[in-house]
């Protein structure tokens, strides 16, 4: 029973998509044993459409017979509206979170205005995940994600779950994921991306411990297929696989 | 009923087994830089590959990159030319001499592709400065591999138009390929002449749908980009696409076949 802890159903206008469905993403969830999977939609986390996104997540559950799970997203610059949003529409059977975005909401992760959702997240045991990613030089919002600058939050709010969505991206972000996880019991790692670094999955688990992985795909922008080779291919023990594929995801989701 | 993942593993390796990989885009390089895994000696290049169900892989010298280009291309000539499964890919510059003898040379040895790299070896792709290497290459049918990043896609359109019977292969090494759908595969369904290596075409179904695509079926060439990447990264997406048998080994070996048997000695 393979969970996909990350993925984002809807139309990103920024390259051609290739004709993503309910039905053939369900179809391709069968075929690669993937029973649930986790969507942050495209339309809220892109489009800031919170109650279109909301919406769709919902339909996206019935649809699928209770196969594609949702979160909703938190963005600090319309932190009213996102809270209302989220206090509407949080069904615990539907919903298993909250995801920021530093990088495409262009507020550094230090800001105080992510005390709110942190501060609403301790008070309603809701699960909160956030993109990290590297520094980097071609895209340098991605510094407003760097895992250590969510650390204030993680220390401060112990009883808030928290998830490093692409375990930091590349290798500094990396780094500095593993030593978060490693360091809080509260920090866990998403590996969903474009993170295909030879040796990744055996780093992070010797240094962050297979307990603290969640395995996630990123589709559509990476076939879930890509990562589901990575763990099965890696050269970590069979129980590992295990609990990065599943059980870690179902005990922190309350997926059984 | 649902599969344990011993089996899929299981499964897994004997997908990865049956379809005989052939990696394009492998580098000998000891990959010490911002790594989570290094390989230390050609040997352990060589076991790791198999370890991977790779049968046959075309190498580059990441010394290329680093250091001299043609002397990297020589250091790798040992390595390869006694090893009926390795062959090797030679990185060229403009001012190379005799560029012809040069390429004649290099296939003789073993090397079955080439690679410019305008950007970061800072020069022109215009016929003032590299046509020679172009119809080197053309006349010999060497294909020529061009990352992404390193040219524009208006670039790639215009030599395959102007080079019609030089094979291009697109990669995308370094930076997503992804947002750049709208691009390639337009370029790959009009011109007979360009390729698209395997390993970043990673979009949702994409191995798929490029696959359907008219004209593009014999397009896909295998690559990993190891030991930068690994291999398992980019084999599910073929081991397990939803398209033919034949076309799963055409993808995973037989298209590249082909090219290397169409090289003009």
């Amino acid at each position: 029973m393979i969970i996909d802890s990350h993925i984002h159903y809807g139309y990103l206008p920024g390259y051609r998509n290739y004709g993503l469905s309910i039905e053939s993403l369900i179809d391709l969830m069968d075929r690669l044993g993937i029973k649930y999977s986790i969507n942050i939609n495209a339309l809220d986390l892109g489009a800031g459409d919170l109650e279109g996104g909301a919406e769709e997540d919902i339909r996206l559950f019935d649809k699928s017979n209770g196969r594609i799970l949702s979160h909703l997203v938190y963005d600090p610059r319309k932190a009213d509206r996102c809270l209302g949003v989220i206090d509407k529409y949080y069904d615990n059977r539907i919903f298993k979170g909250v995801k920021l975005h530093p990088s495409l909401h262009l507020t550094d992760a230090v800001d105080d205005r992510y005390e709110r959702v942190f501060e609403y997240a301790a008070k309603n045991d809701i699960i909160i995940i956030s993109h990290t990613w590297d520094k980097s030089l071609t895209n340098p919002v991605q510094q407003y994600s760097f895992p250590a600058k969510f650390e204030k939050h993680i220390i401060k709010y112990p009883e808030v779950r928290f998830i490093c969505a692409h375990s930091g991206g590349r290798y500094d972000g990396i780094l500095e994921a593993a030593r978060l996880a490693r360091t809080y019991d509260n920090v866990y790692l998403d590996i969903a991306g474009d993170i295909y670094a030879n040796g990744f999955i055996e780093y992070l688990s010797k240094s962050a411990g297979s307990n603290k992985i969640l395995f996630g795909s990123d589709c559509s922008m990476m076939d879930q297929r890509t990562m589901l080779g990575v763990v099965l291919g890696s050269g970590i023990g069979i129980k590992d696989k295990e609990d990065i594929l599943f059980n870690n995801a179902s005990e922190l989701f309350g997926i059984s | 009923m649902e599969k344990t993942v011993t089996e899929m593993i299981k499964k897994y390796n004997n997908d990865k087994d049956r379809y005989d990989f052939f990696d394009i885009n492998c580098w000998w390089d000891h990959n010490e830089e911002k790594s989570f895994h290094m390989v230390d000696t050609f040997d352990t290049l060589k076991k790791e590959l198999k370890d991977h169900y790779i049968k046959k892989a075309v190498i580059t010298n990441g010394k290329t990159l680093r250091a001299d280009p043609v002397r990297a291309n020589e250091e790798l000539v040992p390595l390869i030319i006694d090893d009926d499964n390795l062959y090797g890919c030679m990185v060229l510059v403009p001012e190379i001499e005799n560029i012809d003898a040069y390429i004649g040379e290099k296939i003789d040895q073993g090397f079955v592709a080439a690679r410019l790299f305008p950007k970061k070896m800072r020069h022109s792709m215009k016929d003032w400065l590299v046509g020679d290497i172009l119809k080197a290459l053309m006349k010999r049918r060497i294909p020529l591999i061009l990352w992404h990043n390193e040219v524009s896609w208006d670039y790639i359109q215009a030599l395959a138009l102007a080079y019609a019977n030089l094979p291009v292969i697109i990669e995308g090494n370094d930076v997503k390929l992804l947002y750049h759908t709208r691009n390639y595969i337009p370029l790959l369904s009009r011109h007979d002449n360009i390729y698209l290596e395997t390993h970043n075409a990673v979009l949702y179904s994409e191995i798929e749908y490029i696959s359907n695509e008219p004209g593009c079926a014999d397009k896909l060439i295998y690559g990993s980009y190891y030991p930068y990447n690994t291999p398992d990264a980019s084999m599910m997406n073929i081991t397990h696409a939803r398209i033919s048998d034949e076309y799963k080994y055409d993808i995973g070996a037989r298209n590249l076949d082909k090219l290397i048997s169409g090289i003009v000695k």
